[in-house]
């Protein structure tokens, strides 16, 4: 990287999750969400350069989710692109403009409220491919369960309460209508100290769509954005804590060791897939929001400076993996 | 702005056509990056990124389907992103790839895609979805009655009609003729556009593009490595992006916040392109401009807002000759343009190999004579989110 590389921070974060939003549209939840956040951050619109989004059409029931969004995130009259392929892409991609020199401050907001389309099953079911998956009834679920069965050593579960063998209800996320909003700000662009965490740098890798072309068991996309992260200096042997949105219980587990924490890192201190609801295109957004909060300056504590990474596993069973590193203070 | 050049040092576009039956999507999307890698002269193996550009899934009938492109592309173990801006989703791809090359992090990055508009049912169905269910989209609104409204706001505030429309198209047609890519290209008169058959008045069938099947795709790359290998790509000199409201009724009216006859936010994009580019006068500075516009209407309206003539005066611009082929100072869409083939995830990709091919003199029978300098733009959603920028063939300032 060049010398003059500018360090990026978190200013703020905000979720607004809720299990089933009855009485607010998303874009009235987008409006809140992008308007707390720049208040959180000290900040009103005029200050922002650009902004950064995620949705999904199918999911949102919007056929280009993005044209009802925009203005509510305070897009009007600034630069604003759509990152579809995943929320945890639009926070890296928000981190890659400030990076380039495209202005000083981003906002970069994701959501899913399911609760205003079809079943997310349905909507699941439209990203497999129309020739072999599609007639399968392939989904997310399934997919988790395709790549959990071959981590199974003792005959897995059984009973009423597995979903898709050897998942458990417990062992899947749970969804809900959620918007994820942060902003990003180049160093000199706000009074020291102000910063919520410090961006140490991001890696995302992609794996084959194919299934049966991969080896399920192992998480090559995510052992290629841990490799990005590691050739800089930010990978996990640093990391005190990590938050992983995986498509199941089992997967965290494997993204664990795929990843080679250090002994005592602290994994998914936010909660479980089960009990931290995310709707699942910004899963991976809101774990890295997650892990962004967790490094904030803490006054009393005298230990070595928290750093933080954001996982998500996007795709049928993990096809794409990111990896962004937070830390309590800049990168050296 | 970035400590580092940004370049173009290939581009690949299919001939653009109604159907295609002997390939599935992602086959198509392997053609735009196999033709785009051949002309750089690399291999995926050099890539280090990849950046997909996808308009709405429901064009193509699946979900997230950049995802069921990554073996097509050979992007299985790199960094994979996709962009969606409606329209502009190819511009803002390349923009993005920009970003990723200016970022520090890559040296070689990928955009490459592919769309089949003409398999999707019905486009304009789709396309109608895009607007809120509760209020304009049972007006009802598509996009070509969406540019029908502006279209008639236009002539009634400029004075412009009809023929001056049709003049456009027969300017682009002419100019498809001799693109080989293009799809529309048969060369037609004002009279037989007029006499076309009116499809939301006072847009025609003559006036309006086609849906189109095609893929494009560009390798960027960064200047660092331009140099090292001793290449010499087209210079992305300015970009520039800019949003506009998403709905209609607030471009209407005494309230209206902008006016639906004309692009200012678009002339928002090309300003923060231009001076980016150190462009002052794009009239006399620029050689090419390769401009989005789907409709013959939207192509007037954008000429003014990239400061090529003055707002209500590229209809006597145009009825005079200028901006066409072999006439003096800039020419527009020398490919055909928009008018001429919009396979719509990728249209703005075009856009930019398009230009390329200009600054580098590599553009054939359609090529601008002596050409240096172009710009290059896109429009997403419902004339609402804008891309532009500014190419040349060297690092020079341009005068």
């Amino acid at each position: 990287m060049d010398p003059d590389t500018p360090h990026v921070a978190v200013l703020a974060v905000h979720t607004d999750v809720v299990e089933r939003e009855e009485h607010r549209s998303l874009e009235e939840m987008i409006f809140q969400a992008s308007r707390a956040v720049l208040e959180r951050a000290g900040l009103d619109r005029c200050a922002l350069d650009g902004v950064v989004l995620s949705g999904n059409d199918q999911v949102d029931g919007r056929v280009i989710s993005c044209m009802p969004s925009a203005g509510p995130a305070g897009g009007v009259g600034l630069d604003v692109t759509m990152i579809a392929s995943s929320g945890e892409h639009a926070l890296v991609y928000g981190y890659l403009r400030l990076l380039s020199g495209q202005g000083r401050t981003v906002l970069v907001v994701g959501w899913g409220k399911p609760s205003e389309s079809v079943h997310p099953d349905f909507a699941e079911l439209v990203s497999a491919e129309p020739y072999v998956l599609r007639a399968v009834g392939m989904n997310d679920t399934l997919a988790a369960a395709l790549q959990a069965s071959t981590w199974i050593t003792d005959g897995g579960p059984s009973g009423d309460d597995v979903v898709s063998w050897p998942l458990t209800r417990d062992d899947l996320p749970a969804r809900c209508d959620g918007v994820y909003a942060a902003v990003l700000a180049v160093e000199g662009s706000f009074e020291p100290g102000r910063e919520l965490a410090w961006v140490h740098d991001a890696g995302w890798s992609t794996d084959r769509y194919e299934m049966g072309a991969r080896d399920l068991r192992v998480q090559t996309a995510l052992a290629g954005a841990r490799e990005q992260v590691t050739a800089t200096g930010c990978g996990p042997a640093g990391w005190t804590s990590v938050e992983i949105a995986g498509p199941s219980e089992p997967a965290v587990v494997a993204a664990t060791a795929t990843l080679g924490l250090a002994d005592g890192a602290a994994v998914n201190a936010s909660g479980s897939l089960a009990s931290a609801p995310a709707p699942a295109h910004v899963a991976g957004l809101a774990r890295m929001l997650a892990a962004a909060g967790s490094v904030a300056r803490r006054e009393a504590d005298t230990g070595p400076p928290a750093v933080a990474a954001g996982i998500g596993l996007n795709g049928f069973a993990g096809q794409g993996a990111t990896v962004m590193v937070f830390g309590e203070e800049r990168k050296a | 702005m970035n400590r580092q050049h940004v370049g173009v040092l290939g581009v690949g576009q299919s001939e653009y056509v109604t159907r295609r039956t002997d390939v599935t999507f992602p086959e198509l999307v392997r053609e735009g990056a196999l033709l785009a890698l051949a002309d750089a002269g690399i291999t995926m193996d050099e890539v280090d990124a990849v950046v997909f550009p996808l308009a709405p899934d429901a064009l193509i009938g699946v979900g997230n389907g950049e995802r069921w492109c990554v073996e097509a592309l050979g992007a299985s173990g790199k960094p994979f992103m996709r962009v969606n801006n409606g329209g502009a989703t190819g511009m803002s791809a390349i923009i993005a790839a920009w970003t990723h090359v200016a970022s520090g992090m890559f040296d070689v990055v990928l955009v490459a895609g592919a769309d089949r508009v003409s398999e999707s049912g019905s486009a304009q169905s789709v396309l109608n979805k895009m607007w809120d269910v509760g209020y304009e989209r049972p007006v009802p609104l598509n996009t070509i009655t969406m540019l029908a409204l502006s279209a008639m706001r236009y002539n009634h505030l400029y004075g412009a009609d009809e023929t001056d429309m049709a003049r456009v198209t027969v300017k682009n047609r002419r100019h498809a003729s001799l693109n080989p890519k293009a799809h529309l290209r048969t060369p037609v008169t004002v009279e037989e556009v007029l006499a076309s058959r009116v499809l939301a008045w006072p847009i025609k069938l003559g006036d309006a593009c086609p849906s189109s099947t095609g893929a494009a795709g560009a390798v960027l790359v960064s200047e660092r490595y331009a140099r090292a290998h001793g290449l010499h790509p087209a210079w992305i000199r300015g970009i520039g992006q800019n949003t506009e409201t998403f709905w209609m009724g607030d471009r209407v009216g005494p309230r209206s916040v902008s006016d639906h006859a004309d692009a200012d936010a678009l002339a928002v994009a090309f300003q923060r392109a231009y001076t980016r580019a150190g462009v002052t006068d794009p009239g006399r500075q620029l050689d090419v401009a390769e401009i989005y516009a789907p409709f013959s209407s939207v192509e007037l309206h954008v000429i003014e807002a990239a400061g090529l003539a003055a707002k209500g005066e590229a209809p006597r611009r145009i009825a005079e000759g200028h901006f066409a082929l072999g006439a003096n100072g800039i020419v527009v869409n020398p490919s055909g343009g928009v008018l001429c083939s919009n396979p719509i995830a990728v249209t703005g990709v075009a856009r930019l190999a398009e230009a390329t091919l200009q600054v580098q003199g590599r553009a054939g029978a359609h090529q601008v004579a002596d050409a240096r300098t172009a710009v290059a733009s896109a429009i997403g959603g419902d004339h609402q989110f804008y891309s532009a920028l500014v190419l040349s063939d060297d690092l020079e300032e341009i005068a």
